[in-house]
């Protein structure tokens, strides 16, 4: 499952940076990252654990709780 | 030309389908619908349909692209609605979603502002109905709480609509940022406006309410209450400002909370408020592009977002269970569902050929064109969001990872048929985008299949799935409680309520103790009012017996009360007669 996954991501990272290349002249960019080779790429993984990591903080510092309401709703 | 009004149809449908019993009633459900939708379909510009009142000509029904292209995707959800719900026994629940349905399209179809104010509060109560029809004492609950914000919401609303009428505003709709000075008509409006659109800090309604309901119940909710709240946006605030940013605090704002939530259908929920958020923010920008693409992302929206909680229900109707924790290992036993879910949840990542790409890419790229650098990048973080939690989170701890050992029923086929269709939709509209493109009010051309829009969305997909990866031993399911905005009306607020009602309680205690004493001062009185004269002057009054049966007490006279029934009755009733026949002359003058 694992492998088959990266072999997936590999062969998409792969084509999608030669079409970014090939067609670099086509698109119209308007920001200097859009103009950027793989930049997508890299801000999918930094966002994403900036997300998760960001998150699970908020959560562990201030947002979750183990009792919140009255019983009734805890039972939900 | 006057016309059926679609809404009026779903009305018809929803009363005989509470008559009706068994196969007659799903027969009703289906033909009613799909009329609905026929009706929706064959509407144009020229369709009116208006009311006469003394002082304000009514547009009951006023038709042009923007709503013509909202009315057709509540139709047909309500299609769609209905099919998945056909084995529900409760007539009342079939009533509740289509009056809910029917409001919906009241909305969009409305012309002016009594009507809109009217159809958006039927919706309302409608869908406080859907949310109670989940029988259970969260759903009451969370129902009353989802009253108390609404009835709030639509306090504002009519305020600002009575302010505004109250300057002279026209009756008939029209966008509102077109004055040069927003005035206290436009944010009570807006605010009215934002609550059903759950913007935060004002959505915890939604999250609160949308999982409690039946199964069937929420994929109607997921459907009608905020879009109908966007396409008002659309309507009356089109390039307000504040939008921009409320949508793109709204996108990043759902997504957190949806990294934080195990309960599989409040984790939707968490993304209608993400996904919400894109439009918001598109009709902030108030480009022709952003406006296209607020609609379509609505559009788009709706067939996933029903498909995803159709998959959570359908998760939630065959295993009894609703959290991550307890769920996993379901694609052996479900792999049906789990192939339908994941369209949905592919098309809401914005994966190329499902329909989310070719709506959200669509907002994101009337951000760059409007030059909006810092909106454009934190919609694409959002779109990480979205995938993580939705794309790979939930259908990873639900149908993957470890297996339970659960042993799911077997579903109704009507429930499969209505997912499918779904997904058949999802999947159309993603290889087609220009069936949706072409019905769009605003002129403005985009084309989703060039390099740049498939390249950088595959990459940032593929980015977040490898991160998912290397952090999935993070995502140990969480089992507590988040805090929300909804904290604020549940504890402090529900605290001072509760202090409230002591008071008045303990008020009207002390206010009845005070009466009872003064009835029971006056009580010898009204007994024999011939003591009051013999009271204030102190000399006890002698009169002369009447009759014979009333003998002296002493040297005071026996007050026989029975002597003066007759005539103060009668007294009393001829004056009665009197007033009635009055009142009847006047009437019939008039």
């Amino acid at each position: 499952m694992k492998r088959t996954g990266a072999v997936v991501a590999a062969v998409v990272i792969g084509a999608s940076v030669v079409l970014e290349i090939v067609y670099r002249h086509h698109g119209h960019p308007v920001f200097w990252w859009q103009a950027t080779p793989v930049f997508d790429f890299v801000y999918g993984i930094a966002g994403c654990l900036a997300l998760v990591l960001g998150a699970k903080w908020l959560g562990r510092a201030w947002l979750q709780r183990d009792h919140l309401y009255t019983d009734e709703d805890e039972a939900a | 030309m006057s016309a059926l009004h679609p809404a009026f149809v779903l009305f018809v449908t929803a009363c005989v389908a509470t008559a009706a019993r068994g196969i007659l009633r799903q027969i009703t459900l289906l033909a009613g619908t799909l009329a609905t939708l026929w009706t929706v379909w064959e509407l144009d510009a020229t369709a009116s349909l208006s009311w006469a009142l003394p002082n304000y000509t009514l547009h009951v029904l006023r038709v042009d692209a923007l709503s013509h292209v909202f009315g057709l995707i509540f139709s047909l959800i309500a299609c769609i609605g209905v099919l998945y719900a056909l084995h529900v026994r409760r007539g009342g629940e079939h009533a509740a979603t289509l009056v809910y349905a029917g409001g919906g399209l009241g909305v969009v179809f409305a012309g002016d502002w009594i009507t809109l104010f009217v159809f958006w509060e039927l919706m309302a109560v409608a869908s406080l109905f859907v949310v109670w029809f989940g029988g259970t004492a969260q759903s009451q609950a969370a129902g009353y709480r989802y009253l108390l914000v609404h009835i709030f919401g639509g306090s504002l609303l009519f305020c600002g609509i009575l302010i505004h009428l109250l300057h002279g505003g026209e009756i008939t709709l029209a966008a509102l940022t077109r004055s040069e000075t927003p005035d206290a008509a436009f944010w009570l409006i807006l605010l009215g406006v934002v609550i059903n659109a759950a913007v935060p800090p004002l959505h915890a309604w939604l999250t609160d309410a949308y999982p409690e309901a039946a199964v069937t119940g929420s994929v109607f909710l997921s459907a009608f209450t905020t879009k109908t709240a966007v396409y008002v946006l659309i309507r009356l605030f089109p390039g307000a400002e504040v939008l921009l940013w409320a949508g793109v605090i709204m996108t990043l704002y759902g997504v957190v909370y949806a990294i934080l939530e195990n309960d599989i259908r409040r984790l939707l929920a968490y993304h209608i408020v993400s996904q919400v958020g894109y439009m918001v923010a598109a009709v902030g920008m108030g480009t022709a592009l952003a406006l296209n693409g607020s609609g379509a992302h609505a559009f788009c929206h709706i067939l996933y977002k029903a498909l995803l909680f159709m998959g959570a229900g359908a998760v939630i109707q065959a295993t009894g269970k609703r959290k991550l924790s307890d769920l996993g290992g379901l694609s052996r036993a479900m792999p049906v569902v789990f192939g339908l879910y994941m369209v949905a949840a592919l098309s809401i990542s914005g994966v190329p050929l499902f329909n989310g790409f070719t709506s959200k890419s669509m907002i994101v790229s009337a951000a760059a064109e409007a030059h909006l650098p810092l909106p454009e990048l934190l919609l694409t973080l959002a779109g990480v969001g979205t995938f993580l939690s939705v794309g790979l989170k939930l259908p990873y701890f639900t149908f993957m990872g470890d297996d339970r050992g659960l042993s799911p029923q077997r579903l109704p086929l009507n429930m499969l048929l209505a997912m499918g269709a779904g997904a058949f939709l999802c999947v159309w509209l993603g290889l087609f985008p220009q069936a949706l493109y072409e019905r769009l009010p605003f002129a403005a051309e985009y084309h989703p299949f060039t390099v740049d829009h498939v390249v950088s969305s595959l990459q940032l997909l593929t980015g977040t799935g490898l991160a998912f990866w290397w952090l999935l031993d993070r995502f140990h399911r969480e089992t507590t409680l988040t805090l929300d905005t909804d904290w604020f009306y549940r504890r402090p607020l529900q605290a001072v309520f509760a202090h409230l009602i002591a008071l008045a309680r303990q008020a009207g205690t002390v206010l009845e103790a005070a009466r009872a004493s003064v009835l029971q001062a006056l009580l010898p009185y009204a007994r024999n009012p011939y003591l009051v004269p013999d009271r204030l002057t102190g000399v006890p009054l002698h009169l002369p017996p009447i009759d014979d049966d009333a003998l002296p007490d002493g040297d005071r006279l026996v007050y026989d009360e029975n002597r003066y029934r007759l005539p103060i009755g009668a007294t009393v009733m001829w004056i009665v007669v009197f007033l009635a026949g009055l009142a009847l002359v006047v009437f019939v003058a008039a």
